[in-house]
């Protein structure tokens, strides 16, 4: 923290590989942060109590509830969104995978669950398969779309096993 | 909705957090994981005007083991049980409830501590630490460090024994005997949601009796609390089918919660009385590589 004032905090964190430096209330949450200061509305605002996984980022590649977090605690520290999870004009292999199963209703849902996902096989890529179900219960669909979701995460992994041998 | 407005600190070590604690007294909230106190901010449930985030407190994520006691640091977190806190039963208790709450992101930034300072009493880890007798280490710049006993501490829906310039900064739990059996059940709407109820039972099986038995149940009155009246009709018994189900009708019988838009208070009873007889079931389930004695 550079400076700190009762009203308003600036501070500088990764994002998508560029740093950027942020002035924000202590009360601006991280999705706030990064759709209105930052224009990265791919991040979604879904239940804002952390019931629903629209929002979901990576912090240190971690997968958080952006809505649960501050944007004050993300200093310093190295944030992904859906924007930045792959190259510009390529697709993570999450990305693929939710492709190539039709995973997508309305498509509000996906870009938490496919940096759920991501984050998920980063850290453990051969999750057993009920907790996969376990997973993705962490997240709302409202299209009730979670069949191909489930054959998406699945495919994923498998993608995510080749990936680590 | 936004949280109301708060001067944020982000102390360095847990004496400057007490000192900030101290200064502000019931003004300033601790943030250890925030899952559930940011929610709350949100919603404007609570208003702190001084947020004391603990993130970045060194050293704060790893427990230890002190004669016979796992001791629970403030930042460790549901994650951290997975692996295993602690080797023998306590371990594996452990890690099967952090596996049982909320969702994966919840359970990395979601911390033991902080959850039984947020005290619900649908939390799994507030249930163990009732059923577990474990002692709550509290710490402020003015009386020192004082503990307290878990069934002391928890004093109603979200509330604690915790004074207003207080941090919870360790939580000590006896380690279990190799000869300990335990169980857990719980029910919810969601899988990755607030469980309606929750039961965990805890003995000791040395021979075919059942001894030291503990049972508890959580998430239908303001705090979670043990059944003695369970406890005695399994005490020095063997365990079968038509005990745990006595056990569990009479589990249901004793509890006395509110209905809601969820479900009436006999409807509720009747989750307790499933989720009692879920962990008794599970309880005589031996866990693989946990009793080497007895095949």
């Amino acid at each position: 923290m550079t400076r700190a004032t009762p009203t308003r905090i600036e501070m500088t964190m990764e994002v998508n590989g560029a740093v950027r430096t942020l002035v924000v209330e202590p009360r601006t949450t991280l999705v706030d942060a990064l759709r209105e200061d930052l224009g990265l509305v791919g991040t979604r605002h879904g239940c804002d109590e952390g019931v629903c996984g629209a929002c979901i980022v990576l912090v240190d590649g971690e997968p958080v509830l952006a809505c649960l977090m501050f944007a004050a605690q993300a200093y310093g520290r190295e944030v992904t969104t859906i924007e930045g999870l792959a190259l510009p004009g390529a697709l993570h292999p999450v990305q693929e995978a939710f492709v190539a199963a039709g995973a997508t209703g309305c498509g509000y849902c996906t870009s938490g669950l496919v940096m759920l996902t991501a984050g998920a096989l980063a850290r453990e890529p051969e999750i057993a398969e009920d907790g996969l179900a376990r997973l993705a219960a962490g997240n709302l669909c409202r299209c009730n779309g979670y069949g191909p979701i489930l054959s998406a995460i699945r495919a994923a992994r498998a993608a995510a096993v080749t990936a680590a041998e | 909705m936004k949280a109301a407005a708060f001067d944020y600190h982000a102390p360095a070590s847990i004496d400057e957090a007490l000192r900030i604690l101290a200064a502000h007294g019931d003004e300033a909230r601790i943030l250890a994981g925030g899952q559930s106190l940011v929610p709350a901010m949100t919603a404007r449930l609570a208003r702190p005007a001084h947020l004391v985030d603990i993130n970045r407190i060194a050293h704060a994520e790893l427990p230890t083991v002190v004669a016979g006691r796992l001791r629970i640091p403030p930042l460790m977190r549901h994650i951290d049980f997975e692996v295993g806190a602690a080797d023998g039963p306590l371990g594996a208790l452990l890690a099967e409830l952090s596996g049982h709450m909320a969702s994966l992101p919840v359970r990395l930034r979601g911390t033991f501590c902080g959850s039984l300072a947020h005290a619900d009493p649908a939390s799994a880890f507030v249930l163990a630490a009732v059923v577990l007798g474990a002692d709550m280490v509290a710490r402020s710049t003015r009386r020192g460090v004082r503990n307290m006993a878990a069934g002391a501490f928890f004093t109603g829906i979200l509330a604690t024994g915790l004074a207003d310039d207080e941090m919870l900064t360790e939580v000590q739990i006896p380690l279990l005997s190799r000869w300990t059996r335990w169980g857990f059940g719980a029910v919810g709407l969601r899988a990755a949601g607030w469980p309606l109820a929750t039961a965990l039972v805890v003995y000791e099986r040395a021979e075919d009796d059942m001894t030291g038995v503990r049972v508890g149940v959580g998430g239908v009155e303001a705090t979670a609390h043990r059944l003695p009246a369970v406890e005695r009709m399994l005490e020095r018994r063997a365990p079968s089918r038509r005990l745990f189900r006595e056990a569990a009708d009479a589990a249901g019988a004793m509890v006395d919660p509110a209905g809601d838009h969820v479900g009436t208070a006999q409807w509720r009873r009747d989750l307790v009385s499933a989720v009692v007889g879920r962990a008794l079931e599970a309880s005589t389930a031996v866990p693989v590589g946990q009793d080497p004695e007895r095949p």
